[in-house]
């Protein structure tokens, strides 16, 4: 219909001209002047109104040509602003402005959309609305692309709050053993420091222990030296009573060899007695012999008178010491039976000195039991000293491990809170790593200030040409291959750890490597390039 | 112009395969509309070229969404909203805008472009009319309209904060 309209459109002028041309023609054959140039008037408005026509398409496709070519150069803005021409030129102008209005669309929609991508966004979908075809097609595309995206991210952001969470999980319990690790130490160094108190006072008690066990030693030596005096006394008095014994029993028989004398001198006394008897009888008989002598034997009776009075006293006398000898006898014999108790007492006093000397032994030998006890006791004591001894030393080192321990701990904690923070900078860097990259990029700012470089190889001065987030370009030659590491340091004592990412004819760039970077070189960095808090952080 | 139209409650719609497409310099005087924007809101696109946009401004719609969308291009960001507008004869069309920035060959803004296209019903029904009504209302309240669009627009963000983490993730949240 269009293509119909368009070609009336276009055919009619010229149909009408040549129909009035004809018909012109026709009333001058017929000699109808007057028609004639009316019909020619008619052809020549005909005519006019395709010329303008035509000069009105012209200016159409001219103007459509320049929005086209717009197109073609990427300029979006330009449309054909003459509104609402009739027949096919107007159609024309909606059609090219129509179309320029859905390629922008699309256009603005997938830069918005892949931006918001760049800027780590995900919502951000191209609207589907108003497009069809290809354009719509290409939507779909891009839409599905940044879903993919966005799971990819999800999923990559989910693993690394896992990451984060088990690391940070790892690092509390770490923090909280070493914590519980710190205060167990610590109660070992307070524990130790008890001990080692403890163990003094346990040592000036076993020292005392030991001296007071030396005292009883000492008591101990003297009892057994005192016991073996009474042993040597006993032996001594066993000695004196078995001599007194021996004696008692050599009296005994001396008395025993008297009275056996007694009864010889008895034997002889009787044979004394006999003689006299005899010397009597004779004495009478020679009395008798006398007197029948008469006178001659008066001397004779006077002698046998006084051999008569001699054998009577003789006889007397015997008497007497017979009775003498009975009594010496009776005497004797008393001696003996009170030596023999003598004896007897002695040897029972023998019998209790020598259950004496059992005693005293035993009483020696429980002296020595004590005294070999008290030893061993003060060996234990001093044993026990030396242990205390010991026993303070090891706690005393015990308390220099436990402190040594707690100061470990303590780093520890503080390495654990490192390890926490190094991660979760990483983790931000990671997520938004290539947002800070691009920043960098965008947004590095000329520096020129005087920097050290410090690698392997040593110490160098150099100028940092400028900076970025993410790196630095510096003046000189490095002495580091592309791809090693050095430090480059704009302050005394703060470094930034980087790698060499490129080496130029009189200059080379670094990379920092973010996940090291101190809170203050970061601060720096931020402050140096200007950077106001990443949204994206 | 807009002073002298009275609204209807008469709304028109478009398809959803069309486009309302408008161009304006910085200030926000119309440089371009579409035959579809023509159609619908009623002007010729020669009376429309030169026109302040807030031609078709429905006076229903709070200031507060205007403001935003003004800061944000201002930022050169992009902005979506969803628009109640008034035709010339004070009927109303609701639109879901994207508006952005045109920049010229140095990159710099030249201007704005807006794409309206069919908004989701039930986005205008559930969530548009009734904040909208609440803003409005705050800004009737204040006899100065100055506080009375400082006051909506915290409650926008107020709005937007207890719901997303921004205003555009919100709108596709929709």
């Amino acid at each position: 219909m269009t293509s119909s309209s368009s070609r009336s459109e276009a055919l009619l002028p010229g149909a009408v001209a040549v129909v009035a041309v004809a018909a012109a023609a026709a009333a001058v054959i017929f000699g109808q002047m007057m028609v004639a140039l009316a019909v020619l008037g008619v052809a020549l408005l005909a005519v006019g109104f395709a010329t303008w026509n035509a000069l009105r398409i012209a200016a159409g496709i001219d103007r459509s040509i320049g929005v086209a070519r717009a197109l073609a150069a990427g300029d979006f803005e330009t449309r054909d602003l003459v509104f609402d021409q009739a027949g096919m030129i107007g159609r024309l102008s909606d059609a090219i402005n129509d179309m320029a209005d859905h390629i922008d669309a699309y256009v603005r929609e997938s830069s918005a959309a892949m931006d918001a991508v760049r800027h780590n966004q995900y919502y951000r979908r191209i609207l589907p609305h108003g497009m069809s075809g290809a354009l719509l097609m290409a939507s779909d595309t891009v839409n599905e692309a940044t879903d993919t995206i966005q799971a990819r991210i999800d999923a990559f952001n989910v693993s690394t709050s896992d990451f984060a969470e088990t690391i940070n999980s790892i690092v509390e319990s770490l923090i909280d053993g070493s914590r519980d690790m710190g205060d167990a130490a610590s109660r070992m160094e307070t524990g130790a420091g008890a001990t080692d108190e403890r163990a003094a006072s346990v040592g000036r008690t076993s020292e005392t222990a030991s001296s007071d066990v030396q005292a009883v030693a000492d008591a101990a030596a003297a009892l057994t030296s005192s016991a073996k005096g009474i042993g040597s006394e006993v032996d001594r008095s066993a000695v004196i009573a078995r001599t007194a014994v021996a004696r008692a029993e050599e009296t005994g028989r001396i008395v025993s060899g008297l009275s056996q004398a007694a009864e010889k001198i008895g034997a002889v006394i009787d044979l004394i007695d006999q003689i006299a008897a005899q010397t009597n009888l004779l004495a009478l008989n020679a009395t008798i012999e006398a007197a029948r002598a008469g006178e001659a034997g008066k001397g004779f009776a006077v002698v046998a008178s006084e051999v008569k009075t001699l054998a009577e006293q003789t006889g007397r006398a015997t008497g007497e010491i017979s009775r003498h000898i009975g009594e010496v006898q009776a005497a004797t014999k008393a001696a003996v039976d009170s030596i023999l108790g003598i004896g007897g007492t002695i040897a029972e006093i023998d019998a209790i000195t020598g259950a004496m000397r059992n005693s005293v032994e035993a009483q020696i030998a429980a002296t020595n039991d004590i005294a070999q006890n008290v030893g061993n006791a003060f060996e234990g004591t001093r044993t026990v000293t030396g242990n205390i001894h010991g026993i303070s030393e090891i706690a005393r080192e015990t308390a220099t491990l436990a402190s040594g321990i707690l100061q470990r701990t303590r780093s520890i904690s503080s390495e654990g809170d490192r390890l926490a923070s190094t991660v979760k900078e990483f983790l931000v860097t990671l997520r938004r790593g290539p947002l800070d990259r691009r920043h960098g990029r965008a947004e590095r700012v000329p520096t020129g200030q005087p920097i050290e470089v410090k690698c392997d190889a040593g110490t160098d001065k150099a100028f940092c040409v400028d900076v970025s987030l993410t790196g630095a370009r510096i003046n000189g030659t490095p002495n580091a291959a592309v791809g090693e590491r050095i430090q480059i340091s704009g302050e005394p004592g703060s470094y930034c750890p980087c790698v060499v990412k490129w080496v130029g004819e009189d200059e080379y760039g670094v990379e920092f490597v973010a996940a090291e970077l101190s809170e203050k070189s970061i601060a720096k960095l931020r402050r140096l390039v200007g950077e106001a808090v990443d949204s994206a952080a | 112009m807009g002073a002298t139209i009275s609204p209807t409650d008469r709304e028109v719609t478009f398809r959803p395969e069309e486009i309302i497409v408008s161009k304006t310099d910085l200030k926000g005087r119309i440089t371009y509309a579409n035959r579809t924007f023509s159609q619908v809101a009623g002007y010729t696109r020669d009376e429309l070229m030169g026109k302040p946009h807030s031609i078709i401004r429905h006076p229903d719609m709070p200031r507060a969404v205007f403001k935003l969308l003004w800061d944000q291009l201002a930022e050169k960001k992009e902005v979506f909203a969803y628009v109640k507008n008034m035709t010339r004869t004070g009927d109303f069309y609701w639109v879901f805008a994207h508006v952005t920035p045109s920049y010229d060959a140095a990159r710099e803004v030249v201007g704005y472009h807006s794409n309206r296209r069919v908004p989701d019903r039930r986005v205008i029904k559930e969530v548009m009319e009734p904040v909208y009504a609440d803003l409005l209302r705050i800004e009737a309240s204040h006899a100065n309209a100055k506080d009375g669009m400082k006051a909506s627009f915290a409650r926008l963000m107020e709005i937007v904060k207890s719901k997303a983490a921004s205003y555009d993730e919100l709108i596709f949240a929709l």
